[in-house]
């Protein structure tokens, strides 16, 4: 039953922040000067333009536009683009969220992994050298641009070694063909996940190494391996199960620079290219969907909490 | 040898701006002197071609005929809607309207008979007869009629779809009213005779009409396809599926926003010029990985946005591999000056000085300006209409010499100009001297090159008329234009790409009260508008020439617009590539009978 009541309650702040999110998104663009037809109307004679602003629908009052985008989310239904003629944001999504998702997985699986190992490296070597090449390597990843990587990789990889083609993405298979394509971008993109878990692997391991338990196991004769193994490892990743889903939610929705470096057909540069057009209906159902996502990831990772950490319960009813 | 040629694209130039260039290549504008006639009636030749190339003859063909290029994607198919260089470019390639633009061996624009074999114009000048080619069908097989051309042209000036080009159509009989929401399309003087053949009427004779009916929203449209689409409730403006073609190439494949893939359309009727089977069209972003496809041949055609390109280009220029060609766009860039009645002169109440306006015109030193932003490969402007642009077949800048040089001689006098300033603020009625008086020039979003700009304008009028100049800097366009809109400015810079091949598209932006006044301005002088007037309905050549010539000169000699310079385009092409053109209007590259020799 509590279980049950914490569950809607959960749910109800969800919906809550989503229409929250919302609102913010619509008064926000809504507030913007100009709009998507601004540029359009310029050197049209003012009936003409009229005309446009009515086929569109932004002649009319902004509160009465906004009750319609509203109701209009409640169906599903975001709108057509504006820029883009007959597209909706789920036309959108289905063609080009695929694309972002395979890149972000295949950038994240490749850096976490490595961010882990180096992390580990880091945690069990602390204050030798490795240790310091790796917070070092850590600082140095996460302050320059994924930008710099991508234009850099491309440079050298494919451009002076010719090793793998300097733009483009797979067409066919889009799940599993294609592997050139896709090796710069994921190098390109792995960068902020080696730095991060790299980081948040060492701290959570240390932190337990401090542990009582820790020396116990030691103290039993455990030799250092084997402590590390079987009772660090486990109790420091509950920091990264929790942070996993967080990435995930966040790899599919796309990288904004290494998809216009390397042309690639995802989501990261759509949306980008829409806020600056000001195309509403896009911005809108596409900032609502990521949002959902975002949300619901959030939740989850709250469950799984309870799973990997049994010391956190979920109390519902009053705090 | 024959008719018009048109092709569009007008945006504000402050894009053009972003188009800087390196090096000193010598600019020049010379490339393109003059081009064709505007028929005053009958057939002409250039009916049927071989793909010739003018480059690489004896080479061998390549095996493989694909082209590869760098694609904006469009944000329409719709012929009718077309707006942008990038739809100018794709929609010319699959679609034909009733002529088709190359460049012959020294740039100039040729325009040859496409979807019409002939056309007669009556003796009056009012009444067009267009005669179609016979042999030209649509991909899915049904023939290229008169109708699917009455069809668009009526679809043009819709009132309900708002298209951006219906201007050009305006001057056909009842066509402004229809499209204005206050006549009916019955009273539109464009008649279908029979399957081949319709005609058109104009209100008063339009020398420059035959050149802007080959423009792309004039091509015909399947209304039958669009009716479909309607009625199942998809959407024919973007959906190449839902598409027939009449170009020489169709669309196979298109990923949004991405990339775009064409095909040798077979059903075309003059399938045997055309030679390449496959073009590749790519979004790419970065100007450096663009210029890293070219390095690497998988980009064949590239206009640079990069100015540091051309000279780490030039020694491969040299050895033969890509090949370096300048072309002049139609199109000028100048210092718009606040003339509305309602200004009242502008911030400083001189603007309304004819006096006042010549001193500030002349105190620019446009060769510094262009050495010191543009690498000197632009061509500095003292008139206003760009080079290339023809009067019938005339070029008209070869004829008529740029006005604003006449007077460089009197700056060797360092007071002329405060003089001039000063006797214009005498006949406003502004007391004081050139010192006491502050212009007031104005700008939004400014990158480093155009804040650089506004500091040399300051520099420049400060120094030599000793008045003082404000910049003001606006966050974004919107605020933008609602200063404009008040009159909050003395001066500022604009940019025009004129829509089609005759010095009209310039001029008319200054007639009084005209559509673009707004931005241009507001210029108004009865002696200039009757010239222009005259000028747009004569038939005789020689006598429009004149008009324009008389009329950009009083523009100039009162001040009414600032020329400051006429633009470059730096375009490279991989040396294998022979018959590519490159229009001053129609498609940027029309590669229709491009060949890729062996290499």
């Amino acid at each position: 039953m509590k279980m049950a009541i914490y569950f809607v309650r959960r749910l109800m702040i969800m919906l809550l922040t989503l229409f929250i999110i919302a609102s913010a998104t619509f008064f926000l663009l809504a507030a913007t000067p100009g709009d998507a037809l601004t540029a359009r109307v310029e050197k049209l004679p003012d009936a003409v333009a009229e005309r446009l602003y009515a086929k569109y629908g932004l002649d009319r009052p902004i509160m009465e536009r906004y009750v319609t985008t509203m109701s209009g989310l409640l169906h599903g239904d975001f709108g057509d683009s504006i820029i883009y003629q007959g597209q909706t944001v789920q036309s959108i999504i289905r063609e080009k969220g695929p694309i972002s998702a395979r890149l972000g997985i295949q950038q994240m699986l490749l850096g976490v992994t490595v961010g882990l190992l180096l992390g580990v490296l880091a945690a069990v070597k602390k204050g030798t050298i490795w240790d310091y090449l790796v917070v070092a390597l850590s600082i140095l990843l996460i302050s320059v641009p994924n930008l710099i990587f991508a234009l850099m990789l491309q440079q050298v990889f494919a451009g002076k070694l010719g090793w793998f083609p300097v733009i483009g993405w797979p067409k066919e298979n889009i799940w599993f063909g294609g592997w050139e394509y896709t090796i710069l971008p994921m190098f390109a993109g792995c960068f902020g996940y080696i730095a991060s878990y790299a980081r948040l692997l060492k701290a959570s391991m240390l932190d337990v190494m401090n542990q009582d338990y820790v020396l116990t196991a030691e103290s039993k004769g455990l030799s250092r391996g084997e402590v590390i193994r079987r009772h660090v490892l486990r109790n420091s990743f509950i920091p990264i199960v929790t942070q996993l889903p967080m990435s995930v939610a966040m790899c599919i929705t796309g990288s904004f620079f290494i998809e216009s470096v390397f042309s690639i057909p995802g989501l990261g540069l759509y949306y980008v290219n829409a806020v600056a057009a000001q195309d509403i209906p896009i911005v809108m159902g596409q900032t609502v969907i990521l949002s959902a996502l975002y949300i619901a990831v959030v939740f989850l990772t709250d469950i799984l909490y309870t799973i990997v950490d049994p010391r956190i319960r979920i109390t519902g009813g009053k705090r | 040898m024959n008719t018009a040629s048109t092709k569009t694209f007008r945006r504000i130039l402050a894009l053009l701006l972003t188009l800087l260039m390196t090096v000193s290549l010598a600019a020049c504008g010379g490339n393109n002197d003059g081009d064709k006639p505007a028929g005053s009636s009958g057939s002409q030749g250039g009916d049927t071609q071989t793909p010739d190339g003018g480059a690489a003859q004896g080479g061998q063909l390549a095996a493989e005929q694909v082209l590869n290029l760098k694609l904006i994607d469009l944000k329409l198919l719709d012929v009718n809607d077309v707006r942008n260089a990038n739809e100018f470019q794709v929609l010319t390639e699959i679609q034909e309207g009733l002529f088709r633009t190359f460049t012959n061996e020294e740039g100039t624009d040729v325009v040859e008979n496409a979807g019409c074999t002939s056309y007669d114009i009556s003796e009056d000048g009012l009444t067009y007869t267009f005669h179609l080619r016979k042999e030209c069908v649509w991909s899915d097989g049904v023939p290229v009629t008169a109708q699917h051309y009455v069809d668009s042209w009526m679809r043009l000036i819709d009132p309900e779809e708002a298209f951006s080009y219906a201007f050009l159509a305006t001057g056909i009989e009842g066509a402004e009213a229809y499209y204005n929401g206050e006549g009916s399309a019955e009273d539109v003087a464009i008649e279908l005779i029979d399957d081949l053949t319709f005609s058109c009427t104009l209100t008063v004779p339009d020398a420059a009409f035959i050149k802007k009916v080959g423009m792309v929203c004039f091509y015909p449209v399947r209304k039958d396809l669009i009716d479909a689409a309607k009625a199942a409730d998809a959407d024919w403006t973007n959906d190449y599926t839902l598409h027939v073609y009449n170009g020489p190439f169709y669309i196979s494949d298109r990923v949004l926003d991405n990339s775009m893939t064409l095909k040798k359309n077979e059903t075309y009727w003059n399938a045997d010029s055309v030679t390449l089977t496959q073009i590749n069209m790519q979004v790419i972003d970065e100007a450096s990985t663009a210029a890293q496809l070219m390095e690497s041949q998988q980009l064949d055609v590239l206009t640079l946005t990069d100015v540091e390109y051309v000279a780490q280009w030039q020694p491969l220029v040299d050895n033969g591999t890509f090949t370096h060609i300048q072309t002049t766009p139609a199109s000028v860039t100048y210092l718009v000056i606040d003339q509305h009645p309602a200004a009242n002169g502008g911030p400083s109440g001189l603007m309304g000085s004819e006096k006042c306006r010549l001193a500030l015109s002349l105190a620019f030193d446009r060769e510094e300006y262009n050495l010191m932003f543009y690498e000197g490969l632009y061509t500095p402007a003292y008139a206003l209409v760009p080079f290339g642009m023809t009067v019938g077949d005339t070029e008209f800048r070869s004829q008529v010499p740029a006005k604003l040089e006449e007077y460089q001689a009197n700056l060797s006098d360092p007071d002329y100009l405060k003089n001039l300033f000063e006797e214009g603020m005498k006949e406003a009625g502004v007391s004081g001297t050139a010192a006491d008086a502050s212009l007031t020039v104005f700008a939004y979003t400014p990158t480093v090159l155009t804040s650089n700009q506004l500091e040399w304008y300051k520099q420049q009028v400060e120094s030599k008329i000793g008045c003082t100049v404000n910049i003001e800097v606006y966050p974004d366009s919107s605020t933008w234009v609602a200063a404009r809109n008040e009159y909050k400015y003395d001066f500022y810079v604009m940019g025009w790409n004129g829509d089609f091949n005759d010095p009209m598209t310039f001029m008319e932006l200054f007639v009084t009260d005209n559509g673009y006044a707004k931005f241009m301005g507001g210029f108004s002088d009865s002696e200039y508008d009757e010239l222009v007037r005259r000028a747009g309905s004569s038939q005789d050549d020689a006598e429009r020439l004149q008009l324009f010539a008389e009329a950009e000169n009083i523009l100039l000699e009162k001040g009414g617009v600032i020329p400051l310079y006429y633009p470059q385009n730096q375009m490279y092409h991989q040396s294998y590539i022979s018959g590519l053109s490159f229009p001053m209007f129609g498609a940027e590259y029309e590669f229709s009978r491009a060949q890729i020799m062996e290499h």
